[in-house]
C-alpha cells in the first residue's frame, strides 16, 4: 500500500499542510483542531494502466474554518504544483478541485498516468509496495482497503476503494520477489489480442471471397447434357 | 475465371490486412523529457534513492508514449553521463506498451564515489537510449541533454524553475542537503572528534539512558560537556568565523543561489569556517561521539545543537569570534546564547515561519539525505593534526576545576533561566522564583529542577519545573489562538493523547480571574493529580497547571498555587 499511501499520504499532507500553513498564520485566532479526518479515496484503473484519483474530505466546522484560508481554497495551483514535485515519479493530469461548502468538504481529482505496468500478453501489475495491507474484496473488479494514520497532528482515517478496469479478470493479490503486495489482473492479450480493426477486416473480407465463391458455385446454371 | 475476380480480391485483401502487422514496426513512441538542470555531487547518494522529497532529485523523468497501433515489446532504457558513468546503465519501467497508453520512466543515478572530488563546476551530458522491438526489427530512439555539474562543495539552494516560485521555501528548497555534508565517517573528522573526546573532554563519562528510556540528568550533562569540548576545541584551536562565496546562477529555468560550504575536514585544516560550516563541523563531531546532532537554521544565520530526548540543546558556534562578530564567547556564554537564540527560533517556527528550519540529521539520513564517503587526505589531515597537537591536555578538567572554585560563577548551562525585561524570572533570595508568561506568572521553589520547552514536539508546555523528589510540579502553558480556557484544555487533552498520556479533566468554577481544572493525567505508570488555571491572554491562552503524583508537600504546593497570578 506504500505506492498508494505514497500518493495518498502526499495528498493528504499537502492538504493538511496547506491547511496548517494557513491556520500558522491566523494562530492567533484559531486553535489548532484536535478531531479527526476522514478521508474517502477512489482510485479507478483505465484500460491503459492509468489511475484517476478522487478524493473526497469532511471537516468539522472548526476544520472548515482553517481550510478557508488554505491554499487548496484559494490558490490551488499551488496545491497542483506542491503535489507534482512531492511525487517527482509519477505524471500526473487533470487535477481539480470542487468544494461543497453547504456540507463543508471538498474533493481533488486527477489523473495518474502509468499506475500499473502491462507485462505483455494481457497480465498487469499493480503495485501497493507494502507487506500484508488489509483488503478486502468488494466486487469481482473492486477492493477496499482501510488505514489510520498521523500526519502532522491530525488523525486521520482513510478508506481506499481500488477499481480495476472493466474486464479484468483474474484479479489475484499476491507478493513481488521482495515480499511485497501487488495486485496482479488480466486485461486484453490472449485470443482477445486478436481481435483488431484489421485481423477482424481481414477474417471479414476473406470470409465475404469464400461466401461469394459458394454461392457462385451453388447458383451456377446445370451444364447441358448431351445425348 | 472472371466470375472469381471479386473473391480473389477479397480474399487477397484480407491476406494482406492480415499480414500487415508483419511488416509494420511494432509501434511508435513519443518521448518527452524533463532533465535535471544541475546536479550537486554533495547529494550524490542522494540522487541514487528514489524516496528521497518523492523522487525530485532525479537526472531525469521520460513520459513515454506508444503512438503507434501496434504493441510494443521488449521495450527498455538506457543511459550513461560519460567520464561519471561510462556503461550503459538500465533504468527500470515497464517491458510492454499497448497502443496509447505511457511509461512514465525516472533514472535515479548511481553516481561513482569519485565525484566527491570534483572540485570546479562543469557541464556533463546525459545520452538515454529507448530500445524496444524484436531481433527482426529492433528500434532505437537516441536522446541527449547536458546539466550543471558544481563543485562538491556548493549546495543550490533551489531546483524549481522560476516561473513556479513563489515564497522562501520555493527560493530555499534544497536546505536538507546540508545534512549530506555531516560528514562523521569522514577519516580526518573521526580523528578530530576523537582527539576532542581525548585531550578536550579527558574521555567521557559514559553516561546513558535510564531504564525506562529516559534521559537522566547525568546524561544530560555529560552531552552538553561533549558540545561545549567541541566549542572549546574550535575556540582554543584559534578558530575564527569568516565568509566564504556566495553566487546566483542560472541553472535552465531556474535562478539560484549557490552557497559555497567548505567541508567539516577543511574547516578543520583551514581553521574557519562560516555559520553554517561551523554549525556543520559541531554536527559531525556530535555524531561521531554519539549524539544526536541538529542544526537550526534561521535567516542568515546557522547554529548546532542535540536532540536529548523530547528536548533540544543549542550551542552559539560563531562564538569563537573573528573580525565584525564582536566579542569572544567562553564555552557557557556559547551555550547560554544558543538556548537564547532556540526561544526565537520555537516561536517562529511555531507561527509557521519557513525561514526557521530544523534539521535532524539522524532522521534526514533516514531520509536518504546521506552523508559523503570521503577518502583519506594526507595533506588536510596533516593540517588538522597541526592544530589538535596545540592543545593541552585534559582542557575541560581544568576549567572545571576552575569553576569549582567559583562556584558563583556557574550556569545551569543546559537549562539557562530566561529573563523578561523586568527581570522577574530571577531566582529571589528568599528561597522561590517566579516565572512570567504575558498575562499569567507562578512562583515555585528556586531548587526545583526546571526545564524549557521540555516537550519539542509539543511546545505548548513552555516550562516545567520539578522538585527533586519529584513529587511537585508546575507547568506553564500558552496556547497561541485558542478562544477560550476551555479550548485550550481540551486542545493540550488531545496532544498528550497522541504522546500516549490520558487526560481527564473537569472544571471547577473560577478562581482569581482564571478558569480551575481539576483533573488527572495517566502516563502508563503513573497517575498525576492536578490543578490548572487557564485565563485568555493578548495572542490566546495562558495557563498554569500544579501537581503531584502523590507525596507531594501540600504545603509547597498550596503557596504555588496561592502565587498564580
Amino acid at each position: 500500500m506504500k505506492l498508494i499511501s505514497k500518493i495518498a499520504t502526499t495528498v493528504c499532507s499537502i492538504t493538511i499542510a496547506l491547511i496548517a500553513q494557513t491556520s500558522a498564520s491566523i494562530a492567533q485566532v484559531q486553535a489548532p483542531d484536535p478531531v479527526n479526518l476522514t478521508e474517502q479515496l477512489t482510485i479507478k484503473i483505465d484500460n491503459l494502466g492509468d489511475a484517476t484519483w478522487e478524493m473526497v474530505q469532511n471537516m468539522t466546522q472548526s476544520q472548515w474554518e482553517n481550510f478557508k484560508g488554505s491554499q487548496l481554497m484559494n490558490d490551488p495551483s499551488i496545491a497542483k504544483r506542491n503535489l507534482e514535485r512531492s511525487l517527482s515519479t509519477y505524471v500526473i493530469e487533470d487535477f481539480n478541485r470542487t468544494v461543497d461548502e453547504m456540507n463543508r468538504s471538498f474533493t481533488m481529482t486527477f489523473k495518474v498516468k502509468a499506475m500499473a505496468q502491462y507485462n505483455g500478453s494481457g497480465n498487469w501489475t499493480f503495485k501497493l509496495d507494502s507487506k500484508n495491507p488489509q483488503v478486502s474484496k468488494l466486487a469481482d473488479n473492486s477492493y477496499m482497503m482501510t488505514s489510520n494514520m498521523y500526519i502532522g497532528n491530525a488523525l486521520t482515517q482513510q478508506t481506499y476503494k481500488i477499481y480495476f478496469p472493466d474486464g479484468a479478470s483474474n484479479i489475484q493479490q499476491t507478493t513481488d520477489s521482495f515480499g511485497k503486495a501487488i495486485f496482479t489482473y488480466s486485461r486484453g492479450g490472449g485470443l482477445l489480442s486478436y481481435f483488431s480493426w484489421n485481423n477482424i477486416l481481414g477474417v471479414l473480407l476473406i470470409a465475404a471471397a469464400i461466401v461469394i465463391v459458394v454461392r457462385q458455385q451453388k447458383s451456377a446454371p446445370p451444364q447441358p447434357k448431351i445425348a | 475465371m472472371k466470375k472469381y475476380l471479386l473473391p480473389i480480391i477479397l480474399a487477397v485483401a484480407g491476406v494482406v490486412l492480415l499480414i500487415l502487422p508483419m511488416f509494420q514496426s511494432s509501434g511508435e513512441i513519443d518521448v518527452k523529457i524533463q532533465p535535471a538542470t544541475v546536479i550537486m555531487p554533495a547529494a550524490y547518494k542522494v540522487y541514487a534513492n528514489p524516496n528521497v522529497a518523492g523522487g525530485r532529485y532525479n537526472l531525469f523523468k521520460a513520459v513515454v508514449k506508444n503512438t503507434g497501433a501496434g504493441e510494443i515489446k521488449n521495450f527498455k532504457v538506457q543511459f550513461r553521463v560519460p567520464g561519471l558513468i561510462d556503461n550503459w546503465a538500465d533504468v527500470p519501467t515497464a517491458t510492454n506498451l499497448l497502443p496509447g497508453q505511457t511509461a512514465v520512466v525516472t533514472c535515479f543515478p548511481v553516481f561513482p564515489q569519485s565525484i566527491t572530488e570534483r572540485n570546479t563546476s562543469s557541464k556533463e551530458k546525459t545520452e538515454i537510449k529507448f530500445l524496444y522491438g524484436g531481433q527482426a526489427n529492433p528500434t532505437e530512439h537516441d536522446e541527449s541533454f547536458t546539466f550543471d555539474m558544481t563543485s562538491v562543495n556548493d549546495i543550490v539552494f533551489t531546483n524549481m524553475a522560476d516561473q513556479d516560485k513563489a515564497g522562501f521555501n520555493d527560493m530555499a528548497e534544497n536546505r536538507d542537503i546540508y545534512a549530506c555534508m555531516v560528514s562523521a565517517e569522514d577519516p580526518i573528522i573521526k580523528h578530530y572528534a576523537e582527539t576532542v573526546q581525548q585531550k578536550i573532554l579527558c574521555g567521557e563519562q559514559g553516561a546513558g539512558v535510564g531504564g525506562n528510556g529516559q534521559i537522566t540528568d547525568k546524561d544530560l550533562a555529560e552531552k552538553v560537556r561533549v558540545m561545549q569540548g567541541v566549542y572549546n576545541a574550535t575556540l582554543i584551536s584559534r578558530m575564527v568565523y569568516s565568509e566564504t562565496q556566495t553566487s546566483v546562477t542560472q541553472f535552465g529555468d531556474n535562478t539560484s543561489s549557490t552557497e559555497h560550504i567548505r567541508l567539516p575536514r577543511e574547516v578543520v585544516s583551514g581553521n574557519t569556517g562560516l555559520c553554517i560550516e561551523l554549525a556543520i563541523l559541531h554536527a559531525s563531531v556530535y555524531k561521531a561521539a554519539g549524539l544526536d546532532p541538529v542544526i537550526f537554521l534561521i535567516p542568515g544565520h546557522a547554529y548546532p545543537g542535540i536532540k536529548v530526548g523530547n528536548q533540544y540543546v543549542a550551542i552559539e558556534s560563531t562564538g569563537i569570534g573573528g573580525v565584525g562578530l564582536g566579542s569572544i564567547m567562553n564555552a557557557d556564554q556559547a551555550l547560554q546564547s544558543g538556548m537564547n537564540e532556540l526561544k526565537t527560533f520555537y516561536q517562529e517556527a511555531s507561527k509557521g515561519n519557513p525561514a526557521y528550519k530544523l534539521l535532524d540529521i539522524n532522521e534526514l539520513y533516514a531520509q536518504g539525505y546521506q552523508d559523503m564517503e570521503l577518502k583519506p587526505d594526507p595533506i588536510l589531515a596533516g593540517e588538522a593534526d597541526k592544530i589538535t597537537q596545540t592543545w593541552p591536555v585534559c582542557l575541560l578538567s581544568a576549567i572545571a576545576e576552575a569553576q569549582k572554585a567559583a562556584p558563583a560563577a556557574r550556569r545551569t548551562a543546559y537549562a539557562p533561566r530566561p529573563r523578561n525585561n523586568n527581570d522577574n524570572n530571577r531566582p529571589s533570595s528568599s528561597g522561590w522564583t517566579s516565572y512570567s508568561l504575558s498575562n499569567v506568572s507562578v512562583s515555585y521553589p528556586a531548587d526545583w529542577k526546571v526545564l524549557f520547552r521540555p516537550v519539542a514536539q509539543f511546545p505548548a508546555i513552555v516550562m516545567m519545573a520539578v522538585s527533586a523528589d519529584k513529587t511537585g510540579m508546575v507547568e506553564l502553558y500558552n496556547v497561541p489562538g485558542a478562544y477560550n480556557p476551555e479550548q485550550a484544555a481540551a486542545y493540550i487533552r488531545t496532544s498528550l493523547a497522541r504522546m500516549g498520556e490520558n487526560v481527564t479533566y473537569s472544571e471547577a468554577g473560577n478562581y482569581n480571574g482564571f478558569t480551575r481544572f481539576n483533573g488527572t493525567t495517566y502516563n502508563g505508570q503513573a497517575t498525576l493529580k492536578w490543578v490548572g488555571f487557564f485565563k485568555n491572554s493578548n495572542s490566546g491562552v495562558e495557563g498554569v497547571v500544579v501537581g503531584t503524583p502523590g507525596g507531594g508537600n501540600n504545603a509547597v504546593l498550596n503557596q504555588i498555587v496561592g502565587s498564580i497570578q
